[in-house]
């Protein structure tokens, strides 16, 4: 179902993500699928995440689908050209997806093929406007399509960045080409989500989007150490000092995150629950809001 | 200004046969400029050949070596030698060595450098890349500061959510995001309309490489 559908009949969402695997095996994948299956609304499959290259999010997402579980389909501007983005996003309809997150993606100097080219022969506004001409009936040249697509597009935010601005800029222009709803990158306490929702209602764009805030399940200190590094993730103190001082850090992970999504409810759409390869802990974060 | 750098001196010889005689030729140009294809440049090749006793039978800076006319010229002048030459080793761009391939089709070419960037100068031997020859130029719309070239991402429409501290690129932290300085200076210059529009994606197809220019043609 897309998801300005589901926000017909549910005030709150809750999504999480799978990284497809790193071959053909989806045993893994599956499984965690089924876990999570009772326990929120939409998984987003990411797209070669970190720019390692992985099993296809457009082939995931579809077995996602056969299994009951609505998919988020992740398309990144890094790796096709124009062709290439219209042609899956027309293959995704086609699959029945209904949902797909639109990013530039990370660049491959820091992944695991860093000598790949990079494409970005789009950047991811201007995908957007693409993938909303798709859903009119057109292509980027403006042919007619034979059979449009029906997607409800997503687009990604960082409320962390400051100055504000330097988001803000970039995310009107997202909800100008057609982005209906906003994953945010993680934020670890609300001031963020309160700045990016306060900067949305001045300027009269609230109503427009919804915004689902990303939250991040950190199982140790170890974790911390590697997050830090990744770009876009900024930390607080106070949290790491907890974690640190704790004798059981999943725990105090588990404990963060659900007070973290309960912190921000009230003033946002939803969550997107990270919880990198512990997928399985996420009812358990649940059943602590 | 066309940036280049010096390939290892393995791979030059290794296109080199113990039995040729080689011709080695610079650029007076940009090459000279790196410190990468000047007169000390060609004069340290050619001495390393010669100790690998192999024959030099010349060597010569062109003014510059991606002129076709200037290269016939010089070939012309220099014809004893160039007749004997079975190898010609540029120490020029690959604009440099195409020309000189052009111009000498019965000699074995080897590159000496690589071609890097269009460097505008900064100082002496310090050069940035600030232009990638597009064929679409946006800087009236970005405060003179290129997204196409000074973003890793090459992104046309604001910054992606990696910038660091509000100032640097994610992708190489030693950079400056490019949007950053785009939008700092469009505020200084009251031109923050620009940020409005959506920049469309640009026309690859419209100069698809090779390209030609004819001054008669194009005008």
């Amino acid at each position: 179902m897309k998801l300005n559908e589901l926000y017909k009949t549910k005030k709150f969402i809750i999504t999480a993500e799978i990284f497809p695997p790193k071959g053909t095996n989806t045993e893994n994948l599956l499984k965690k699928a089924a876990i999570l299956k009772n326990h929120i609304d939409a998984v987003n499959v990411t797209d070669n995440q970190r720019s390692c290259m992985r099993l296809g999010a457009l082939g995931v997402s579809k077995v996602l689908l056969d299994n009951g579980i609505e998919p988020i389909y992740q398309i990144t501007c890094r790796d096709r050209n124009r062709l290439a983005l219209q042609s899956d996003l027309l293959t995704a309809s086609v699959l029945n997806i209904k949902n797909v997150l639109i990013l530039s993606g990370d660049h491959p100097k820091n992944g695991d093929h860093p000598d790949a080219k990079p494409v970005y022969d789009l950047d991811s506004i201007q995908l957007i406007q693409a993938a909303s001409g798709l859903n009119n009936g057109k292509d980027m040249s403006g042919n007619i399509l034979d059979g449009r697509t029906d997607f409800c597009i997503g687009a990604v935010v960082n409320p962390t960045v400051e100055p504000i601005e330097l988001q803000m800029i970039p995310m009107e222009k997202k909800i100008e080409a057609g982005a209906k709803f906003f994953q945010t990158q993680v934020a670890f306490d609300i001031k963020p989500f309160e700045n990016l929702i306060n900067y949305l209602e001045k300027n009269g764009l609230r109503n427009k989007v919804k915004i689902i805030g990303g939250m991040f399940l950190l199982k140790s200190l170890k974790m911390i150490d590697f997050m830090k590094k990744i770009p876009g993730v900024s930390i607080p103190d106070a949290v790491v000092e907890r974690i640190s001082k704790s004798d059981n850090q999943l725990n105090e992970g588990i404990k963060i995150c659900a007070e973290s999504i309960k912190t921000i409810k009230d003033i946002l759409d939803g969550v997107h629950i990270m919880a990198i390869n512990s997928e399985e802990l996420i009812p358990d974060i649940l059943s602590k809001i | 200004m066309i940036v280049t750098e010096q390939k290892h001196i393995d791979e030059i010889l290794r296109y080199i046969k113990t039995d040729d005689s080689v011709f080695i030729i610079g650029c007076a140009q940009c090459a000279t400029s790196c410190g990468t294809g000047g007169e000390k440049q060609v004069e340290e090749l050619k001495n390393i050949i010669i100790e690998k006793k192999i024959d030099v039978a010349g060597q010569i800076i062109l003014d510059p070596p991606c002129d076709e006319r200037i290269a016939k010229i010089e070939f012309k002048k220099n014809s004893a030698a160039v007749d004997k030459t079975t190898a010609v080793i540029v120490l020029a761009c690959g604009a440099g060595v195409s020309v000189v391939a052009d111009v000498l089709p019965a000699k074995k070419i080897v590159a000496g450098l690589n071609g890097i960037f269009l460097g505008s100068l900064k100082r002496l031997g310090v050069y940035n890349e600030y232009c990638s020859l597009c064929g679409s130029c946006v800087l009236s719309k970005t405060a003179g500061i290129c997204p196409v070239t000074r973003c890793a991402k090459g992104l046309l429409n604001g910054p992606c959510g990696g910038v660091i501290d509000g100032k640097y690129c994610e992708v190489n932290p030693q950079n400056d995001c490019a949007w950053a300085l785009i939008i700092k200076r469009l505020k200084e210059l009251n031109q923050t309309g620009n940020l409005k529009e959506i920049l469309k994606p640009k026309d690859f197809g419209k100069y698809a490489r090779p390209n030609r220019f004819n001054k008669k043609v194009n005008s």
